[in-house]
């Protein structure tokens, strides 16, 4: 299954809260990728919050516009990528 | 996180127990009784319960065994073996019940951590376990333990000494926690998690999550042998005479009735409640069921060859005693082929497929023809070359097109030998029409042209009027009208002579196709008296074409509103007739108009429904990759070059401009969209000349746009659509306003790139930043500094905030559908958009609103005053 990038933006700054509220969140925005067959791996996020770089996995880039859209969070961009790292060439 | 996948809708339970647990922690012990059909999923609940509170409480955990002689005590065995301590210690010395039963309670009286104990598979205890029970559950009460007892109510007698036990437990402390099946939602979730189609998978089922998982896990198809292996055991405990009735219930799909199954059973029937009673099967209504359509065949799977056919053929009597009704017949045909029983198959196979097809079934049409054609190696070959056609048909409407080619041309083969020709340029005309769906285009050319010089060397009949519709079609699309109008005008004048509703409205179709090619407005209403003609006589596959030949065109010619209309009414009547073929063409042709349009969620669905159906003929691929791989470009999204590249190979094969001119003028435009101008006029350049000659301004404006714009030679305005004529003209204003009056938001948008207007630029971008054009987006932006502006909006608006709950607009139109008391079939039909679609927005609502029921939702949604209208709400 093809990995992408989705860069994001949150102009006021994103806020997950740290408690049942937050676990609550993200389990409904799991349960929403399940629909697409979307895995969210992880996420990197900017220190002032205002953007956020994550990780899918997903079938097709409009499936990550669905879970997307169903999760209410923004698309600056898709980007299709693989792995690569310093132990590439061994 | 894998747990909380494998854990579907069992968050209420859940959080029974864990509510149970705190009471219990209080001093108030509890007891919950989990129960449940055979692989619902009580032992996955009580290992995510007991894991989640592990480390605050204190486990004890027994099983009862489904051995002939059950071990007295299994459970408290397991527990004191696990536990050691002075329970071992006294079970070891001998001690008496009582003086085990209060060891173990005086250990759950301990008051810190409290205690869980579960007490798995009571249908299957002993008499001292559940005397354990009776006596733990008296107590409960005053310990800090919670007792979890859980058992299988699937086919329980109502004498079945657990039900005594559980009646005298006190009331006040019981929760009773049934489990049920997982919803057809949760199981379509699972599928996609497993990236595997669940269609009739709940059905199959019935949601039990054992099954589901079994099946999800499985590789091969069919029954997987987990299942088989836990439905064989429970079958073998079956005395013979009920396990013999079991076994001819299970050559019966779905349900049998009792009448059918007395008839065919004779003696055995009298074992009927010992086999109601072991839970396998169920009774509902004068009629019985396998709990699970999966257990059936398994089953049904594992009979002996010879047997299964004997079981066939008492049922195939039993029916016969009632008489050959026409609702039968598929029943009839299924019972006569699992007996080997090839005349009946053969005398009953054909009525079925005909009786089916004019239903609209047309896929089990087909499958009936084919069971025909299985048993027909005897037949003469005039019938089995008639058995082959009507398959061959039945496959061209359900877009199975090579497989309607091979029937078509082994009926061909035996008409030739027979030395019918005009069956034979029947054959020859269909084979044309089944390879131009497969891109075959040159192919389609020889059948059709070997047709007609067929059939003009024999009278002038209907097989020569519909060669003359498929020569017609042929060059209609191949934008060559004045070919195509002489063949159709033929067809027509010969139709009409015969009498021939059907190939009259073909050759309408047609020859309105042709007229509406060369910019002749007399064209739409030759198309619309076609559809006019076949909706009047209900003739399917003319309507059908009608309908699409008419949305084509439409769309083509920018006619957006005709265009709307036409696809959703005629996706609404071709999915009412089961007409795959142009269900499938309708939806390529709405998924380009709505990108036209700019509703590119809907249109990527349209699409989708599309490239993710492997089995769809070659051109329907070609024609919905085309628009989903322009959206993806629009989008900046991966993937828009490859599924371009794969569009433009089926392209090439076909070689037709209606689908060669899409795909070039969305390669033009990514090009241009990655800043290779020159490339662009170079992609739009190569197929340009052939546009022109077909005289279509829409063909040869959407390639000299991207022409002009990469600075190459652009045909003369005067040959191109109007709004690209006035762009390159350098009236880009004009351009913009033509194509927002035409409905295409983006391509106005797009039009301002050429001006040197500041302020028409910045709203053509807040345009592109709704659209989520980040591509073309950034093109105005870095115009907008060429042109010295400072303060550039940065990006797309966070426009969403403002919905006090974060609904979109289409959620919140959902919303108020929802408030009406719609169903989803009813929203989807409303809103045009799939019930799918419909589902994944209540779903979303449901989030949003925090939730558990649509009911819950429009509750919420009256009391915060959102079913208002949106000036109210602002208030």
């Amino acid at each position: 299954m093809p990995r992408y990038l989705v860069e994001r933006s949150f102009p006021e700054g994103l806020t997950i809260p740290i408690d049942s509220s937050g676990e609550k969140l993200c389990l409904a925005v799991i349960a929403n990728n399940g629909e697409d067959g979307v895995t969210w791996v992880h996420s990197y996020v900017s220190d002032d919050r205002s953007k956020t770089f994550c990780v899918y996995d997903a079938p097709s880039p409009e499936a990550v516009r669905r879970t997307a859209a169903r999760n209410s969070l923004p698309v600056d961009r898709i980007t299709q990528v693989r792995v690569l790292d310093p132990y590439f060439y061994r | 996180m894998a747990d909380a996948t494998e854990l579907l809708e069992r968050e209420s339970q859940l959080s029974e127990l864990t509510g149970s647990l705190e009471s219990a922690r209080s001093g108030e012990g509890r007891i919950a009784l989990v129960y449940g059909e055979a692989g619902i999923g009580k032992t996955a609940l009580l290992t995510q319960f007991t894991r989640l509170h592990a480390r605050e409480a204190r486990l004890f955990w027994g099983a009862c065994d489904p051995l002939s002689t059950p071990r007295p005590l299994a459970p408290l065995l397991d527990i004191a073996w696990t536990q050691g301590g002075q329970l071992a210690g006294r079970i070891a010395a001998g001690a008496s019940r009582e003086a085990i039963f209060q060891a173990f309670f005086e250990e759950l009286r301990l008051p810190k951590p409290s205690a869980i104990v579960v007490i798995e598979d009571l249908h299957w205890a002993d008499e001292a376990t559940l005397d354990l029970v009776k006596f733990l559950g008296r107590r409960a009460q005053r310990t800090s333990a919670l007792l979890v007892l859980t058992w299988r109510d699937d086919g329980m007698r109502a004498d079945h000494p657990l039900r005594a036990s559980i009646g005298e437990l006190p009331r006040q402390v019981v929760a009773r926690i049934p489990l049920r099946g997982l919803s057809p939602a949760a199981v379509e979730s699972l599928g996609a998690r497993a990236h595997r189609n669940t269609e009739g998978l709940h059905a199959a089922t019935n949601g039990n999550p054992f099954f589901v998982t079994e099946v999800l896990a499985s590789d091969a198809p069919g029954v997987p042998p987990t299942v088989r292996d836990a439905v064989l055991a429970r079958a073998a405990r079956l005395p013979p005479p009920a396990r013999e009735l079991c076994e001819l219930a299970s050559v019966v799909p779905s349900r049998v009735e009792l009448s059918l199954l007395e008839t065919a059973a004779g003696g055995t029937f009298a074992a009927l409640d010992e086999l109601l009673g072991s839970g396998i099967l169920s009774l509902d209504q004068g009629a019985v069921a396998f709990r699970h359509e999966l257990a059936r065949r398994a089953i049904e799977d594992t009979l002996p060859p010879l047997r299964g056919r004997e079981l066939h053929a008492r049922i195939l009597a039993a029916l016969h005693v009632r008489g050959e009704d026409p609702a039968q017949l598929a029943r009839l045909v299924h019972h006569a082929a699992g007996a080997g029983d090839a005349v009946s198959v053969l005398r009953l196979a054909p009525s079925a497929g005909e009786h089916a097809s004019r239903l609209g079934a047309h896929r089990e049409a087909e499958a009936h023809f084919s069971m025909a054609l299985r048993h027909a190696a005897d037949l003469p070959p005039q019938r089995r070359a008639q058995l082959l056609e009507a398959r061959a048909y039945e496959c061209y409407l359900t877009d199975r097109m090579q497989d309607g080619i091979d029937s078509c041309s082994a009926a061909r083969a035996l008409w030739a030998r027979i030395g019918d020709r005009a069956r034979e340029g029947n054959c020859l005309c269909w084979l044309s029409r089944m390879a131009w769906y497969t891109a075959r285009t040159e192919e389609a050319h020889r059948y059709g042209d070997l047709a007609i010089e067929t059939l003009e060397a024999l009278p002038p009949g209907p097989e020569l009027a519909m060669a003359w519709v498929t020569r017609a079609g042929l060059y209609a699309s191949a934008n060559d009208g004045p070919k195509a109008i002489p063949s159709a005008e033929k067809a027509l004048r010969l139709a009409r002579t015969l009498g021939n509703r059907e190939i009259e409205a073909h050759a309408l179709n047609m020859l309105g196709t042709a007229h509406i090619q060369l910019g002749d407005e007399e064209g739409w209403t030759l198309i619309e008296e076609s559809l006019r003609l076949s909706l009047e006589h209900g003739l399917q596959d003319a309507a059908g074409r009608a309908y699409a030949n008419l949305g084509t065109l439409a769309v083509e010619e920018h006619r957006h509103q005709l265009a709307a209309r036409v696809l959703d009414e005629g996706i609404a009547y071709a999915t009412e007739r089961d007409l795959r073929t142009r269900i499938t063409c309708m939806y390529c042709w709405r998924a380009r108009l709505r990108a036209e349009t700019g509703r590119w969620t809907e249109a990527v669905e349209d699409a989708a429904h599309i490239v993710d159906n492997p089995g769809c003929s070659a051109l329907f691929r070609l024609a919905a990759l085309t628009p989903l791989g322009l959206l993806r470009t629009r989008r900046g999204d991966p993937g828009a070059r490859e599924a371009l590249d794969e569009a433009l190979a089926l392209a090439r094969e076909n070689g037709e401009l209606e689908r060669m001119v899409p795909v070039f003028a969305a390669r033009a435009e990514l090009l241009w969209l990655c800043g290779d101008a020159r490339g662009a006029a170079a992609e739009a350049s190569a197929v340009i000349e052939k546009a022109r000659k077909t005289g279509r301004p829409w063909y040869v404006a959407d390639l000299a746009v991207w022409i002009w714009r990469g600075g190459g030679e652009p045909p003369p305005p005067d040959e191109c659509a109007r709004p690209v004529a006035l762009q390159l003209r350098g009236d880009w204003r004009a351009a913009a306003e033509e194509f927002e009056r035409l409905g295409c938001p983006y391509q106005a948008a797009l039009a301002c790139y050429e001006s040197d207007d500041p302020e028409a630029i910045r709203s053509a971008l807040e345009v592109l930043d709704g659209l989520e054009a980040r591509p073309g987006a950034a093109r105005l932006r870095r115009r907008l500094s060429e042109l010295g502006v400072r303060g550039i909006p940065r990006g797309p608006r966070a426009a969403r905030r403002e919905h006090p709950f974060d609904l979109t607009a289409r959620e919140q139109e959902v919303l108020n559908a929802l408030s009406l008391g719609l169903s989803n079939g009813e929203i989807a039909a409303r809103l045009f958009v799939s019930p799918k679609t419909v589902d994944h927005h209540v779903s979303a609502i449901l989030t949003k609103l925090e939730v558990p029921s649509r009911g819950a939702a429009v509750a919420k949604a009256r009391k915060n005053h959102l079913l208002e209208p949106e000036e109210a709400r602002a208030k």
